[in-house]
């Protein structure tokens, strides 16, 4: 039978190299200073939590240790699941990368803009928000079309036009 | 006190209204925060006379704090920091369809803690000013590293991850310029960081987008089913814990005197001493129990009041909020000190009769208009998370209208997903991240003026508050370690035996 490491161990190891990581940050940009009292030292606090954060998961290793001997069970994430969890990062990620990179100009829209102007926020967001309730199995077409529109309305008046956010 | 009654008139009654109306709008949507509106405000009302400035943002300030229990009740992501308290207990009670009794405690409790700390700025603004004025560097740090092992053990079962949790958002808080020399840390060459990582992108997303990952996770095995009773409650049931929350608001008062700790750390200990103090509860704590939506209600608002104390008499603001009031009294031409109340008495009447009159603004909205967004749980999760996803994109996005928080946000949400499958608590990380700069420039302080002295060790420790801070910090430190917890279990059980 296969022996598994317990989750605490892992994690432990993990934090391990993080508050070592934070250690040799400070020690390296200390030695690199001009300033070279400790007391006065930018470096002095992150030295303190780094030391901490060992410790802290030293001691984690060691209930891991002491649990994997009780046997108990190791927590973990689902592999079925976490396909969902991706396929929504992917999709804000594109959101994303349409809100920082389409560059769409001010467009009043004929008739139907009530004077009021469109830009990259509002065409990314309704088009974000059908996408992902499409996603998690809506299928009625009102709701996919009126509360992306309605959504994405409220939230630009509010935000652009009340609070003068420079939305994107 | 009766002169407070001296500059109420329609107007200013109204200008407070529309305040507090706000703030619950404010407030309850996730990723606007009383501070960032409070902020707003400034730019709106620095033309205005200093009387229906001071009433407006008294009610955004007094309906804010309380509204963002509303969120954190019903969609587990707080309003503000010091709501992170109330998910614990809010949260679950709105999973069991207990939605309106949680806000219904909170409406009430809110009420009786904001009442409380504006009575107490009425009549112990002078005395709990000089207490906090005997403060030193290091007692400052030891009471944020007091607030924060506490956390520590009253988020998680399992100690050492409260502590970790404290650990990252310590490293988070250290991004950024540090506060005494403006020396960049941790910045890695990225210009976006120089400024440091502000509190709304990391409190959307590890609250807001680690919820909406979290949902989605679980979409297979639970679909959108938190339908919200309109249920009969009791007054008299919930006001039974009125004696506890006098002194949970005692908690709430004096800590939000002290500048820096505020709302979070307040109903961080506030909900701890009632865990300590309520040994059997109606429902488990974390399970949603009464008592702890009581502790954190009726001590974060009591911070209102406290939080105003040194502020009106030092000039020393004692969260961000009154920091933003601050400088709207120096926008009117107004100088905060000492003196102040002397020199000043309209002034000070305002901010205590607007106050006054957003806390029954408060009882009204929170009873009256808070269950109505209670609708906002019936609406299917599979509808709900996107706007709420779109709701953390334009939160993380509007403080700083900067693309590169939103994707911290993504980044957060993430973190925060993976530390809810893990059981690592989320609030101690928060806590940790608004309290690191202020305890990093505390700590380096008192060690640059204790290193100058004879004996660096009793320069530090030897004050009658540091004292007594270090045996309390001390105290929940072994307390909660399981081999010092087994070890002085022992003693106990031998010395009863002797």
């Amino acid at each position: 039978m296969k022996n598994k490491i317990h989750s605490f161990i892992i994690e432990g190891a993990l934090f391990c190299g993080g508050g070592l990581g934070l250690l040799s940050y400070s020690l390296i940009s200390y030695g690199k200073s001009f300033n070279k009292d400790w007391a006065q030292s930018p470096y002095l606090f992150p030295l303190i939590v780094g030391f901490a954060l060992t410790g802290l998961s030293i001691w984690l290793m060691w209930e891991g240790i002491m649990a994997g001997k009780k046997s108990a069970p190791a927590k973990s994430i689902a592999g079925s699941q976490i396909r969902w969890v991706v396929a929504a990062l992917v999709l804000c990620g594109i959101y994303y990368l349409a809100l920082a990179k389409l560059k769409i100009p001010y467009v009043t829209i004929g008739i139907f803009s009530f004077m009021y102007t469109f830009s990259t926020y509002e065409v990314a967001t309704v088009v974000f928000l059908a996408a992902m309730m499409a996603f998690m199995s809506v299928r009625k077409l009102p709701i996919l079309i009126f509360v992306p529109l309605g959504t994405t309305l409220f939230l630009s008046i509010a935000f652009r036009t009340l609070l003068h956010v420079l939305l994107p | 006190m009766l002169d407070v009654l001296s500059v109420v008139d329609i107007r200013f009654i109204l200008m407070v209204l529309a305040g507090s109306v706000a703030g619950l709008f404010v407030g309850a949507i996730p990723g606007l925060s009383v501070s960032m509106a409070t902020a707003l405000l400034v730019s709106i009302t620095y033309t205005w006379d200093h009387s229906d400035a001071l009433a407006m943002i008294m009610g955004v300030y007094v309906v804010g704090v309380f509204s963002g229990a509303v969120s954190a009740i019903l969609i587990n992501i707080p309003g503000a920091p010091s709501s992170v308290v109330t998910t614990l207990d809010g949260y679950p009670m709105s999973r069991k369809g207990q939605a309106y009794k949680a806000l219904y405690t909170a409406t009430i409790y809110s009420f009786t803690g904001s009442l409380f700390g504006l009575l107490a700025l009425g009549l112990l603004a002078t005395p709990v000013s000089k207490v906090a004025l005997k403060f030193t560097k290091m007692d400052y740090f030891l009471l944020a590293l007091f607030g924060l092992a506490t956390v520590g053990s009253v988020s998680t079962k399992n100690y050492a991850k409260g502590l970790i949790s404290v650990m990252m958002g310590l490293v988070i808080s250290m991004i950024g310029l540090d506060p005494l020399m403006g020396t960049k840390r941790l910045t890695f060459g990225v210009q976006n960081l120089t400024g440091g990582i502000n509190t709304v992108p990391a409190l959307v997303g590890f609250f807001g987008f680690a919820e909406v990952l979290s949902v989605i996770y679980n979409m297979k095995q639970e679909q959108n089913v938190l339908a919200m009773e309109r249920m009969k409650v009791s007054l008299k049931e919930v006001l039974k814990h009125w004696k506890l929350s006098l002194y949970t608001s005692t908690i709430g008062m004096l800590v939000g005197a002290l500048p820096g700790a505020g709302g979070p750390v307040a109903s961080f200990i506030a909900y701890n001493e009632t865990k300590r103090l309520v040994k059997e509860p109606g429902v488990p704590f974390g399970e949603g129990a009464v008592e702890g939506i009581m502790a954190s209600e009726s001590s974060n608002n009591a911070c209102i009041g406290g939080a105003l104390i040194p502020m009106l008499t030092l000039a020393v603001p004692g969260d961000a909020v009154t920091a933003i009031i601050l400088s709207v009294f120096y926008v009117h031409g107004l100088q905060p000190g000492p003196m102040f109340i002397r020199q000043n008495p309209e002034a000070f009447h305002s901010i205590l009769a607007a106050g006054f009159i957003a806390c029954f603004a408060l009882l009204a909205l929170g009873l009256l208009v808070a269950p109505r967004i209670c609708k906002v749980i019936t609406i299917p999760k599979n509808i709900m998370i996107p706007v709420v996803a779109s709701l953390c994109v334009i939160g993380a996005f509007a403080c700083n209208n900067r693309l590169f928080d939103v994707a911290l946000m993504f980044l957060f949400g993430l973190i925060g997903f993976l530390m809810r499958r893990f059981d690592y608590p989320v609030a101690p990380l928060i806590l940790a991240m608004v309290l690191g700069k202020m305890m990093d420039s505390n700590f380096r302080q008192a060690v640059s003026l204790a290193s100058a002295a004879e004996n660096p060790l009793k320069s530090m420790f030897w004050h009658p508050f540091t004292i007594i801070l270090s045996i309390c910090t001390a105290a929940v430190l072994l307390n909660n370690i399981p081999w010092t917890k087994r070890r002085i279990d022992w003693l106990l059980k031998k010395g009863k035996k002797v």
